[in-house]
């Protein structure tokens, strides 16, 4: 709707005040002249008049019609306007309310923090304070903290009509409400959050609780073993020992079945010292710490396989290894992860005239994959889940000497590094052996 | 004639039995003299008799010590050992069965000469021990005793 030039416009004053100045000259005019003497000069000043007043009468009167028009739309709208915050402050999910800074009373309040907190809007105009008893010093430092701040948020405690206590997030901001210093409250009911914080709080304490006492348990079935597996070695040694005395001292006596006898009984004690040696070294393995740094397992293999051949020089075994093939890890642990996989490639190719051990890595879903492959007795794939058990064995000790502690070594390691072993193999076929880290 | 003799500390009979055996198989004619733990080994170094003097007894030509004794332990007796003038300089080989580093460390740095670990199987420590007494009674060099007789 177009405006109409507003009755102030100077351009309207001109013309009111030019036809002002044209009429009064025109009637001077006519009076010098004695030309409103005659009837018909009356006349003409009559027609005069209502010729230029008319239309500025006409004009004004459209004009205010107009201007009453706009001021009934601008009434309108405003009521719209206002209709509407109303209705956004009352239709408002969470509770609102404003109160006077100085008083502390409540000005105004919308119909969530009614249904909220139970109290009628006039209850909610008399109560002092929304908040319980024992927080009403804080609050009123809270107050005279955030009476210099436009925008504040926190934690407090509310008290319903009903007597509960709800935990919730109020946000807060300066405004001037019907001419009062005031504050407009936004609260948000946070106690079921706040509940299941809690939970989850001490679900957590529970959990490093159990944890830690989890470590403690396997720290001390650790001593326990270790000790355990120490103690027994001299008890042994008295079993060899005299056994053999009484083999060397009384062995005529005893004939050759009573010396079978002995022999066995010193083939066990010797067998049993074996395993003891390896449990302790696999506890060893366990316990020590570990110094993660980026290790080159390419060298380690290849210093190893020299070891072995240097060792076992009529063996015919060649061995390819992929170049620089690093990985983070205890340097130390891996070497003798290595070892074992290496020494069991060995191991299990010393019935073929000619071996084949291969060391590489492949990658898979951008992680690497290292192997170890023999083309030696291979084992059946049915019995692969015993492989990394301690002192799991695939294979008798007339056939391969051993006494099943090495893939356990080496899986606890790559395990305290994090990764995963696992192998495949066929009978007299080969084996590979995979880890990761 | 030869009085040179070896003190064996040795808590465990079998183990004592043993290195015994061992010693006589391989003609290592030297007397032992065995104690039993370490109060008694350090008692045999630096014992009092009855007025309360110090009664010195000979002193060995090799000293073999297991580390895990009752009422004082391998390594306070050498240390004990090393800490007198009179028996400073003795050898003192290590004969024990524990294969722990912190007690390889701490046997050195006390002062032992030698670290042995027992094996289990006889065979073995016969082995060690005819090492041993070729070593320390024949090849070696005893130190000089102070100020005592020779």
């Amino acid at each position: 709707m177009k405006r109409p030039r507003s009755m102030n416009n100077p351009g309207v004053i001109r013309i009111t005040a030019a036809m002002i100045v044209a009429t009064g000259s025109l009637v001077l005019l006519g009076n010098t002249f004695g030309f409103f003497g005659s009837s018909t000069g009356l006349m003409i000043l009559a027609l005069i008049d209502i010729i230029i007043v008319g239309p500025i009468i006409w004009w004004r009167a459209g004009y205010l019609e107009r201007s009453n028009a706009q001021r009934d739309l601008a009434e309108a709208a405003l009521r719209e306007s206002e209709e509407h915050y109303r209705l956004l402050f009352d239709s408002n999910p969470h509770p609102i309310w404003v109160f006077d800074l100085k008083t502390l009373a409540i000005l105004d309040v919308n119909e969530a923090a009614v249904r909220k907190y139970g109290y009628s809007k006039e209850e909610f105009r008399s109560i002092k304070d929304i908040r319980p008893a024992e927080d009403v010093p804080l609050i009123l430092a809270n107050i005279e903290r955030n009476a210099l701040e436009a925008e504040t948020t926190g934690s407090w405690k509310h008290k319903k009509k009903d007597g509960t206590i709800i935990d919730v997030d109020v946000s807060s901001h300066k405004i001037v409400f019907a001419g009062r210093e005031a504050r407009l409250v936004v609260s948000t009911d946070v106690t079921e959050r706040k509940r299941a914080e809690e939970v989850i709080n001490k679900l957590n304490i529970d959990l490093e609780q159990r944890s830690a006492l989890l470590s403690v348990a396997n720290a001390e079935l650790e001593a326990f073993c270790y000790s355990v597996a120490h103690d027994l070695r001299a008890p042994l040694r008295s079993i060899d020992g005299f056994s053999r005395a009484l083999l060397e001292d009384y062995g005529a006596t005893l004939g050759p079945d009573g010396q079978d006898h002995i022999a066995r009984v010193r083939a066990s004690t010797r067998r049993m010292g074996e395993l003891i040696e390896d449990l302790l070294d696999l506890s060893k393995v366990t316990r020590a710490e570990m110094h993660r740094e980026s290790v080159d397992l390419s060298t380690h293999i290849q210093s190893i396989a020299d070891e072995f051949q240097n060792a076992h020089p009529e063996r015919h075994v060649h061995t390819v290894i992929a170049k620089e093939l690093k990985a983070n890890g205890d340097d130390r642990l891996l070497r003798i992860a290595l070892e074992n996989l290496f020494a069991n490639a060995w191991k299990f190719t010393s019935n073929h005239q000619q071996a084949h051990i291969e060391f590489g890595e492949f990658h898979e879903n951008g992680h690497p994959t290292y192997f170890i492959r023999d083309d030696g007795a291979g084992f059946d794939m049915a019995y692969a889940e015993r492989l990394f058990g301690p002192f799991q064995r695939l294979h008798g000790v007339k056939d391969f000497p051993g006494t099943g502690i090495g893939l356990a070594t080496v899986q606890r390691i790559i395990h305290r590094h994090g990764g995963r072993v696992w192998a495949e193999g066929k009978v007299e076929q080969g084996a590979i052996f995979y880890f990761t880290l | 004639m030869d009085n040179s003799f070896i003190l064996l500390v040795e808590d465990n009979p079998d183990d004592e039995a043993l290195t015994l055996r061992a010693l006589k198989k391989n003609n290592i004619k030297n007397n032992v003299v065995v104690v039993r733990d370490g109060a008694e080994a350090v008692d045999y170094f630096f014992g009092t008799d009855t007025s309360g003097h110090p009664s010195p007894k000979p002193l060995p030509q090799l000293i073999l010590l297991d580390l895990k004794l009752p009422k004082i332990s391998g390594l306070e007796v050498l240390k004990r050992l090393r800490s007198e003038e009179s028996t400073k300089l003795l050898p003192v080989v290590i004969l024990t069965s524990s294969n722990e580093e912190q007690d390889l460390t701490s046997s050195y740095s006390l002062g032992a000469n030698s670290y042995i670990r027992k094996p289990v199987d006889f065979g073995d420590f016969m082995e060690a021990v005819r090492q041993l007494g070729l070593y320390w009674l024949i090849l070696n060099e005893r130190p000089p005793v102070p100020g005592r007789q020779k």
